[in-house]
């Protein structure tokens, strides 16, 4: 079914509608939520918060294309997490000054696989990956970033160089252990 | 070339999308995850937290109430209003009390009063009778001072403040009572007490009679002279037994 006219009937509460939206698009929210949130049930939980207040205020939505739909409801879901985070109080990071810009070897990362990439970024501390996934990812810039997270842009941009830097490392030690195995 | 990089860049980042990429056993259990969903999408809020605000709202009300009550018995305040005239208020209520010996607790409030419905009545009965100012004068000369400082005096748990809220002195029993009238009687109207004493059968007000006589310091010591009553320098006052 189009997925314009399952949002019209999901509008008019039609539960069918609901759960057919619910469907498409739960294990990619999923994803989104374990990359800010390590913890599997934990980002189930946000996942069924930020699937409730999708609905809750699907009638409010106006149609604007499927990407819109999928952009409100990603940023609800990275909300939900950052909220999350926020009462855990992981925020508390110390002012740390400015490192050198590392580039990422983009493509570098380009060449692992997707699981492989999730899996490095996931073992990234959490003010790191919070950092990272909101800046590399998301997209925003340093001062969206901050205040989202309650910190100054030069703690975003450090954490942003350690989260960095951090990556190359486990790029390096990727690339080794690949090239260990092509080798043998 | 700065579009392929770019592209470049993106297509990792657009690998991070794809479900693919979860890990082994970290797959989402939908059918579980929407009837969870499903169950609070239709349950209607319920509010716990407002049942608890009425509840603590109420005892205060209650606890509040309880205070103030408890603070107005113990200082009940009196306040008269001057906007109406103090007499009428409080003379009739404390007029008829005369004979209970409840005022003899308070004598000066009841002799105020009289003292007041005296010379009122001496100023419309009496108009013609100039000659006899001394005698007006010493009935309405007031004995005791001025009402505030007399209630003040007798009771004084009772204020007399700046008056906002008209409160008059309601005691039932003595509100009810008939209002008794005081009669100033002139001289030309006594009878002779010589008549009086003869015929006992013609005063059946019992009206009492004093009789004055002017008289010299001289003559005051002759004894005899003060028991004669016929003579003309007698002055007669006749009060009424009420008075």
């Amino acid at each position: 079914m189009d997925v314009s006219q399952l949002v019209r009937e999901a509008k008019q509460g039609s539960a069918g509608a609901q759960k057919c939206l619910f469907d498409l698009m739960a294990d990619k929210m999923l994803l989104h939520c374990m990359r800010y949130v390590k913890n599997r049930e934990n980002a189930e939980e946000l996942l069924l918060d930020g699937f409730y207040k999708f609905f809750k205020g699907l009638p409010g939505f106006t149609w604007q294309g499927e990407a819109a739909l999928y952009a409100w409801l990603k940023k609800i879901m990275v909300n939900e997490c950052l909220m999350f985070l926020r009462k855990k109080n992981v925020f508390t990071i110390v002012s740390e000054s400015v490192m050198d810009e590392i580039p990422l070897d983009e493509q570098a990362i380009d060449r692992l696989s997707a699981a492989e990439i999730f899996e490095m970024i996931v073992q990234l501390p959490t003010g790191y990956r919070t950092v990272f996934n909101l800046y590399a990812i998301e997209g925003m810039n340093h001062g969206e970033v901050a205040a989202l997270m309650g910190i100054t842009e030069g703690t975003s941009k450090s954490q942003l160089s350690k989260a960095r830097s951090l990556l190359q490392k486990m790029l390096l030690q990727k690339g080794t252990e690949y090239g260990r195995r092509k080798t043998k | 070339m700065a579009g392929e990089k770019q592209n470049e860049g993106n297509s990792w980042k657009s690998k991070l999308e794809d479900p693919a990429c979860l890990p082994a056993g970290a797959a989402l259990n939908k059918e579980a995850a929407w009837d969870g969903l499903y169950l609070r999408l239709r349950d209607k809020p319920v509010r716990k937290k407002a049942l608890w605000y009425w509840a603590a709202a109420a005892c205060f009300f209650v606890a509040a109430g309880f205070l103030w009550m408890e603070n107005h018995k113990k200082e009940p305040v009196l306040t008269i209003s001057t906007a109406q005239p103090v007499h009428s208020t409080i003379a009739p209520a404390i007029a008829p009390a005369k004979e209970s010996p409840a005022t003899k607790e308070s004598p000066a409030t009841t002799t105020a009063s009289q003292e007041a419905e005296r010379t009122s009545l001496i100023k419309n009965n009496l108009p013609e009778q100039r000659s006899n100012k001394e005698t007006a004068a010493s009935l309405s000369k007031p004995a005791t001072p001025s009402l505030p400082v007399m209630l003040a005096a007798t009771s004084p748990e009772i204020r007399v403040s700046e008056p906002v809220i008209p409160v008059s002195l309601d005691i039932p029993q003595a509100t009810e009572a008939p209002k008794k009238k005081l009669r100033v009687v002139s001289l030309n109207e006594l009878d002779d007490p010589a008549d009086d004493d003869r015929n006992p059968g013609s005063n059946p007000g019992k009206q009492h009679y004093f009789r004055l006589k002017l008289m010299s310091a001289d003559a005051s010591t002759n004894a005899s002279t003060l028991a004669d009553h016929s003579g003309p320098g007698i002055l007669k006052i006749k009060l009424s037994p009420q008075n």
